[in-house]
């Protein structure tokens, strides 16, 4: 039984409610409108304060000398010029830049096929052996390499001694501890884990040997793990300056690390001059950069990498 | 479990194993052990001489040493939180973005910093670091009438310098981790949340940051890792050009331990001295690689 009057308010009360959650729903879209611009107006503004240093240093490469020399300092180029760049890429430099690559592509393509053999071996031929060996690997991972650098040298210094090969001031010297790299076996026995062994076994019938089964079935099924593999290998090494510095003892081993800050330290050169020798010195990380962003950026979230 | 052999069947395996271990041995373990023995002696004229302890008690009194691993602890101190709560900021805010486009361009472009070569960074930053009004920051301070500020040149201003640009460097790889990590944690858990009545902040708090907790975790420990190795910011952006002091300078406020190490072993030639550094660094990653995984590991999942 129902009275009139609580049958008014109740009719009253629920259209009021329906308006008030219409209106609700049209402030909570006007609200989720405005919080997406702060949030992308947050964006932009972050992105613009991160992308500053390379806009202040690919503007500065192409300032005019007289503009450079301006205090305070122009803040877009008035006049373009191109000329420092030539300046900047010297003999010497286009060196460096040579040597940056054999160390870099040479690490990468020895570590790229240690790291996959020995991630096969670990995995699919188990021993006592191996999981001793692996455990020092993983060990091995929370030493940072800089703290090598100089028991390295010495050990270098005495191979070159004691054997007259030459080890200081050559590629084969940056390289060589590089040849077993902690990370990337760890990182390919991983990937080797998940190899179905009835694959094997199977090739093993088949009368494949070893290493016919290792290059024609595992290598294939491991192919993008070793790809990123690959891609991190070379952007470390590429930027790497210690370990370099210390092999390299004359100019013409130097890599480009260590090129440009023998720039800045040995001659005075101007402004326009080694703003455009960084520039080019980023070029090919960032070109790699741009073609391959989507696989580096989940390359790091897999697995973490780190130097 | 079934029964594992010493050495494995295959004799290509064998092969293989045997002659990693060796190589291993010889570039990874020889080289500590022989830093362990080279620290205990000394050079005189071409021969070495077991000194025993000296190389640690020098050590100990060698204040240059000890301001550099105050130096270290500084940086990391400075740098690894920086890191960490820009990283997540930007995470979070990169989280909220749902077209998939923007997306990949913000993260792009904040990753873009991780990649790029540490020592042309290093280089601009030293170039808008200026003392004068030549350089960006102090020019865009004097669009306020502020500074300049030394930033290099200043025994003040220096570390925390190089802190800034390791900040900048590395937040976008803490945010691809970051982002990886909240991605992990399943929607249901807000919803359920959201129906509780919870509040933005509340849902944070007690869902979001809990539940990153093995990310952080990783984060922190592969931040500190590398801060407090830190080499290059100090090696490409003090001394030389533009400024009168020396590399590790002014007044070795910047001289972290791997400087040290560095300019000992092969700017002075004193190798056995670098070595007792060497050894005494090692002992102390140990000490923090210890206490890292005592009190930072999670004690559950979900």
């Amino acid at each position: 039984m129902m009275s009139a009057p609580t049958f008014r308010t109740e009719i009253i009360q629920r259209l009021g409610r329906r308006a008030r959650s219409q209106s609700d729903r049209v402030g909570v879209r006007t609200q989720r409108r405005i919080e997406r611009i702060v949030l992308y107006l947050v964006l932009v503004v972050l992105g613009v304060v991160f992308f500053l240093p390379f806009y202040w240093v690919i503007t500065t490469s192409i300032k005019t000398t007289p503009e450079l020399n301006l205090m305070p300092p122009t803040w877009w180029p008035h006049t373009l010029t191109f000329e420092h760049y030539p300046e900047a890429i010297t003999p010497e430099f286009g060196r460096y830049f040579v040597n940056s690559f054999i160390y870099a592509m040479a690490t990468t393509v020895i570590v790229a096929i240690t790291s996959t053999l020995l991630g096969f071996v670990l995995t699919k031929f188990s021993s006592k052996f191996g999981e001793i060996f692996f455990l020092g690997i993983i060990a091995s991972m929370s030493v940072p390499f800089d703290l090598y650098v100089v028991p390295l040298f010495m050990l270098l210094l005495g191979i070159q001694k004691n054997t007259g090969v030459p080890m200081l001031n050559t590629y084969w010297g940056m390289v060589f501890p590089w040849i077993v790299f902690p990370f990337g076996t760890f990182l390919m026995r991983q990937a080797m884990l998940s190899v179905p062994n009835e694959l094997l076994d199977a090739a093993k019938i088949d009368g494949a040997s070893t290493l016919r089964s290792f290059w024609q079935i595992v290598l294939p099924l491991v192919r993008p793990n070793m790809a990123a593999l690959c891609i991190f290998v070379f952007i470390w090494r590429y930027d790497e300056i210690l370990w370099p510095l210390v092999v390299a003892q004359e100019s013409n081993m130097y890599p480009i690390s260590v090129g440009l800050v023998e720039y800045i330290g040995e001659y005075f050169i101007e402004f326009g001059q080694f703003t455009a020798a960084s520039v080019v010195a980023i070029a090919p990380i960032f070109v790699l950069y741009i073609l391959l962003q989507r696989y580096i950026i989940q390359g790091i979230a897999l697995t973490g990498m780190k130097g | 479990m079934r029964d594992q052999r010493f050495f494995p069947k295959d004799l290509t395996a064998i092969v293989v194993l045997l002659a990693a271990a060796a190589f291993f041995a010889l570039v990874r373990l020889y080289p500590i052990a022989d830093a362990l023995l080279l620290s205990f002696q000394r050079k005189v004229g071409a021969q070495e001489v077991w000194v025993g302890l000296e190389n640690f008690r020098t050590l100990s009194t060698d204040t240059i040493f000890l301001q550099s691993i105050w130096n270290s602890f500084r940086y990391t101190a400075m740098a690894v939180p920086g890191v960490l709560v820009v990283g997540l900021i930007l995470a979070l805010l990169v989280n909220n973005v749902k077209n998939t486009f923007w997306r990949g361009i913000f993260t792009g472009a904040f990753f873009l910093a991780y990649v790029v070569p540490l020592v042309a960074v290093a280089v601009m930053w030293r170039y808008m670091y200026l003392p004068s009004r030549m350089g960006l920051f102090n020019a865009l301070l004097g669009l306020g009438n502020l500074g300049p500020i030394g930033w290099l040149d200043s025994t003040q201003t220096a570390l925390p310098s190089l802190a800034i640009v390791r900040v900048w460097k590395y937040s976008g790889y803490a945010m691809v981790l970051f982002l990886a990590g909240l991605q992990a944690i399943p929607e249901t858990f807000y919803e359920a949340a959201m129906i509780d009545g919870a509040n933005r902040w509340q849902r944070f708090r007690n869902i979001t940051l809990p539940l990153l907790g093995p990310t952080t975790v990783f984060v922190v420990m592969v931040s500190i890792l590398s801060a407090f190795m830190m080499f290059t910011e100090t090696y490409v952006m003090t001394g030389g050009m533009f400024t009168s002091s020396v590399r590790g300078g002014p007044d070795f406020s910047t001289t972290t331990m791997v400087v040290n190490i560095y300019t000992t072993a092969f700017e002075r030639f004193k190798m056995e001295y670098a070595s007792a550094m060497t050894v005494v660094l090692l002992l102390l990653m140990l000490i923090v690689s210890i206490i890292q995984y005592r009190n930072l590991r999670p004690t559950w999942e979900y």
